[in-house]
């Protein structure tokens, strides 16, 4: 009850000024009903209301048969007591005997708007939609490896057996959507949402029964998608070896009603390598049990080496640990002594040649040996050889993107067995490997933009720079690092390091550039109240880039801060907005004629007390803008008269999508092609449904 | 008697026995010598602990923590083996881990021992006492103000210290309790602003200073990151303040809300920050937070 009345409440405002508006053309008499009907809304008295729509379309009767124009105010009426109704249900009947009458644009988006917001509508729709997209993305996945001109059926025409291993495919891929048929969605989700809502604002509507099973059958298997979720993240880092993250998450799952057992073998496994690790971790900070003592003969020596290496003073521990190798080069802490020596030459900045004798050391079987080898394994040891490794891996990946695709996973897995199973080895051909269109249009892709990920790169090049900034491999990291930038497509990060390689050329300099004020221009277009800083800082910056001439005409075409433009289209749509009382202007402007006046597309903008009038030149071609001062009321009334005709425009405007040609609605099937990683198919299929939720990422 | 002694003596060999390697390998392998672990804490003596972070071995471990745990561990497997050396050397590392006044002892142990190190061992127990002393200065008082002074002076013991030992490898050390201390100030005023006059300008100058100041150091992201923090706070402050639809200026809150932004990102898009993937999170964070405050108000 106190929902509905608040709907109507919120409802009121505007709908008092259409009222009025319209009232305003009337006579007094329509005038004074009007304002009673606004007390009774005022009073909240559905019952009196109700008998005023009665009244009201009883008047328009009578004014058509008395030849007269009707008011068009019984539909506002109409909506007005509809916002009273006591109940959800009841409120949602008058709601649609408001859309059942016929209402203006106005009134129709509005009861159409409150009919979709409504909780359970909302929640059905998306189920509805679920579901139909559902079995369409099941048939739809049978249908295209049977694709007429895919990779699969054109080798077919040479090989029959690959026929079948497209059907094996189709069938297998098939049978592994329907194994996650039942899989929670995003939707599903969101209705759950809906049906909790509504119940707890309007636990009495007729729907409540129906609505509390919907949420017991949503609540169950929401419980179950979070346990699952959860122990699969806790799989996910236990096998990582991340087994932090992992006792989080499934000491989680273990704690979730119903989930315990599911994460209880998972959990066992990651306790035993957690104690593993502890004991593995506590061994490598004792000695050994049986630690050497050096010979009598090399005491004095080995303790030396000792000593200096305590001390720390390289030259020290270069001549000590020299003198005890050449004394007692056999001795079992001769592999410790070299270690001693190298470290003292690195301390000494001898970086090659210490390097070289701990290579020398990392040999060497012993305990010293070992660990020197993992030292030198460790990224922190070489940084420019971390730099090529990791370059070294950024290609092997790339290479293997391009001849392999992406990683393989449990359904290409299933997918490529079934092809192997119906084909043999003749399906090699078709799963990949071989697939000559797949790995060009790959090669393609990798090539436009790198697949994958230069972050280890990067963090290594930017290290290095930062201990070592004036090291000799200085200029060629940065010339590393303008590649690995520009890869990933931070041409920001490119351009200055590039800029501080030592001969960088002004082609490649204006290159990136050009790609940076694209990928500035792009951000521009969804950086909201941001985007004129952008778009000046491209013509700034940038200024003889491609990007920066759309910059301009962009920044030229941008409403300044506090304006109103009307376009001359909305001046066609409501030719009210002319009249003495809005905009008061000459109608000539807009009949099409050219010599008298005529305004252009621009149409006309209000901003500081003025009217900006964009016409057309007579004679001759071109545009010009005549400015009128208006006074202050005369400048608000036209404001605000051309606001209230571009909300109603923005209100009515019909949210098509771009992409819907406008017959498409009355074809639930499409023709599809695509070139991807398995070559060229084209296919048939069922249309899916658009996710139109204003809030998805809230149940992701 | 002689059989309870035995027994006794068996007893604490057991309680006192070492974990056993078992069949770990690699980097994780008991060692067998103790140069290993004296090379491994030597080479990163001089390492710069202001502008980098501390070094790790190949296992991930802090060179120092597990230094000095090495060397505790000799000392309870193989009792006064050596011992000069290990002292030394332990204190060194609890040097390293900012233990000023337990350096100190370590270093005056073996100053009075007939050590080829002793020499040594005294002017570092100076240098360590100095430091000790700087380090057990107060650093709270009962108010706001006392706080600020007690840090006032703490500052400056450090300050005369990072003066003595410029161009010193222990000028770092100096530096990184300069910068700890500072940004303990900036937190204060930051924790404080509401009853501090001119608060959030106070707060704003002091995180500011810090980032100006230690532009050098490794915990420069981090420093940014408290800045975006405050004015991440003061963006809250305002949608708290404003709550009411009509008191709510949406400009207002953007510009307050963008300096938090811009901060975060900073940081975020700061390849090789170890903050980055915190700076991500908060980014993120707060940019939904916006989102959300924005959404209500429209």
């Amino acid at each position: 009850m106190r929902a509905a009345l608040l709907l109507a409440l919120l409802a009121l405002p505007a709908h008092a000024d259409d009222l009025v508006g319209e009232a305003a053309s009337a006579d007094a008499a329509i005038e004074e009903r009007v304002r009673l009907v606004l007390g009774h809304r005022l009073e909240g008295k559905f019952e009196v209301l109700d008998a005023d729509v009665a009244s009201f379309a009883a008047l328009d009767d009578e004014r058509r048969a008395r030849g007269l124009s009707p008011t068009g105010l019984t539909d506002d009426v109409r909506y007005l007591a509809a916002g009273l109704a006591f109940t959800r249900d009841a409120q949602r009947d008058a709601l649609r005997a408001v859309l059942d009458a016929h209402p203006d644009p106005i009134v129709r988006k509005c009861a159409e708007h409150r009919l979709e917001v409504d909780d359970a509508a909302r929640a059905d729709q998306l189920l509805a939609d679920d579901r139909h997209n559902r079995r369409a993305g099941v048939v739809n996945d049978f249908v295209r490896p049977l694709g007429i001109f895919s990779g699969g059926a054109l080798l077919a025409a040479l090989n029959p057996f690959l026929l079948a291993g497209s059907a094996i495919d189709s069938v297998a891929t098939t049978a592994i959507n329907l194994w996650h048929y039942g899989r929670l969605s995003r939707q599903e989700r969101e209705a759950l949402v809906h049906y909790r809502t509504l119940l707890e604002r309007e636990p009495d509507t007729g729907d409540a029964p129906e609505i509390a099973r919907a949420i017991r059958q949503l609540g169950t298997k929401r419980a179950a998608a979070v346990c699952d979720d959860t122990v699969a993240a806790g799989r996910r880092a236990f096998e990582a070896h991340d087994l932090d993250h992992a006792a989080f998450y499934l000491l989680d799952a273990h704690r979730l009603d119903g989930c315990g057992k599911k994460a209880e073998r998972l959990l066992a496994r990651t306790d035993e390598a957690r104690a593993r690790r502890a004991a593995e971790e506590e061994a490598g900070r004792w000695p050994v049990d049986d630690a050497p003592s050096p010979r009598l003969t090399e005491l004095e020596d080995y303790r030396a080496v000792l000593v200096a290496t305590a001390a720390g003073t390289p030259s020290g521990m270069i001549e000590a640990a020299s003198h005890f190798l050449e004394r007692h080069d056999g001795s079992r802490f001769a592999p410790s002594a070299r270690y001693a020596r190298a470290i003292g030459r690195d301390l000494a900045g001898h970086h090659e040649e210490a390097r070289d004798a701990l290579a020398v050391v990392a040999r060497d079987k012993s305990s010293v040996g070992r660990h020197v080898a993992s030292l030198l394994a460790s990224p922190d040891f070489d940084r420019v050889a971390a730099i090529d490794e990791a370059e070294r891996r950024h290609r092997r990946d790339v290479v293997r993107y391009v001849f392999l695709g992406g990683r393989v996973d449990g359904r290409t897995a299933v997918y490529n067995a079934a092809q192997l199973g119906a084909a043999g080895v003749q399906a090699a051909e078709s799963i990949g490997i071989f697939n000559v269109i797949g790995v060009a249009t790959r090669a393609w892709q990798a090539w436009r933009h790198d697949p994958v990920s230069n972050q280890t790169i990067i963090d290594r090049g930017e290290e290095l720079l930062a201990r070592e900034p004036s090291s000799p491999h200085a200029a060629d990291v940065h010339a590393r690092l303008a590649d690995a930038y520009e890869r990933a497509g931070n041409y920001g990060r490119a351009l200055m390091h590039y800029h501080a390689t030592p001969d960088p050329s002004p082609k490649r300099i204006a290159a990136l550039e050009a790609k940076l004020a694209d990928r500035m221009l792009d951000d521009a277009g969804h950086a909201g109240s941001g985007n004129r800083t952008l778009l000046e800082a491209i013509v700034r910056h940038f200024g003889e880039t491609k990007a920066a001439d759309k910059a301009r005409k962009r920044l030229h075409d941008m409403p300044g801060t506090g304006e109103t433009v009307i376009a001359r289209d909305v001046l066609d749509a409501n030719p009210a907005l002319l009249g003495p009382g809005a905009l008061d202007l000459d109608p000539r402007l807009l009949d099409g004629d050219r010599t008298n006046g005529e305004l252009a597309d621009a149409g006309v903008t209000l901003a500081d007390g003025e009217l900006r009038l964009t016409l057309y030149n007579v004679p001759g071609p071109g545009q010009h803008v005549e400015t009128r001062s208006l006074s202050p009321d005369v400048y608000a009334r036209a404001r605000g008269a051309a606001e209230e005709a571009l909300y109603a425009r923005l209100l009515t405007a019909v949210r098509k999508d771009t992409d819907t040609g406008r017959y498409e609605r009355y074809m639930p099937f499409f023709i599809q092609g695509t070139v991807g990683d398995d070559g060229v198919a084209v296919y048939p299929g069922v249309k899916m449904r658009r996710d139109q939720s204003e809030d998805r990422e809230l149940y992701e | 008697m002689r059989t309870l002694a035995a027994a006794l003596l068996l007893a604490a060999a057991l309680a006192s026995a070492p974990a056993r390697a078992g069949d770990a390998t690699g980097a994780y392998a008991p060692y067998e010598d103790l140069l290993e672990v004296l090379g491994d804490l030597t080479w990163h003596l001089r390492d710069d602990l202001y502008r980098f972070p501390p070094p790790k071995d190949p296992t991930g471990h802090d060179v120092y923590r597990l230094a000095l745990s090495r060397l505790e561990h000799w000392e309870k497997r193989y009792p006064g083996r050596l011992r000069d050396v290990v002292g030394y050397a332990r204190a060194e590392a609890l040097e390293r881990l900012g233990e000023y006044a337990k350096a100190a002892d370590g270093y005056g142990q073996v100053a009075v021992e007939g050590s080829p190190l002793a020499d040594q061992a005294r002017t570092a127990r100076e240098r360590a006492g100095a430091f000790a002393q700087a380090a057990a200065l107060p650093e709270e008082g009962p108010d706001v103000n006392a706080t600020l002074g007690a840090l006032r002076r703490k500052l400056d013991a450090w300050g005369r210290l990072v003066e003595r030992w410029t161009g010193t490898p222990y000028e770092t050390a100096a530096l990184v309790e300069e910068e700890r201390l500072e940004r303990t100030a900036a937190m204060v005023v930051a924790r404080n602003r509401r009853i501090l006059e001119d608060g959030n300008l106070t707060a704003e100058h002091a995180l500011r200073f810090l980032v100006q100041k230690h532009a050098d150091s490794r915990n420069l992201p981090d420093h940014i990151l408290r800045l975006g923090d405050l004015y991440a706070d003061v963006a809250r402050d305002y949608v708290e303040q404003h709550e009411r639809p009509l008191a709510f200026d949406e400009d207002e809150f953007v510009q307050r809300a963008d300096r938090a932004l811009d901060m975060y990102r900073k940081v975020a898009a700061w390849d090789g920050a170890r903050e980055k993937p915190e700076a991500q999170g908060r980014f993120a964070a707060f940019d939904a937070y916006k989102t959300s405050v924005l959404a209500r108000y429209r």
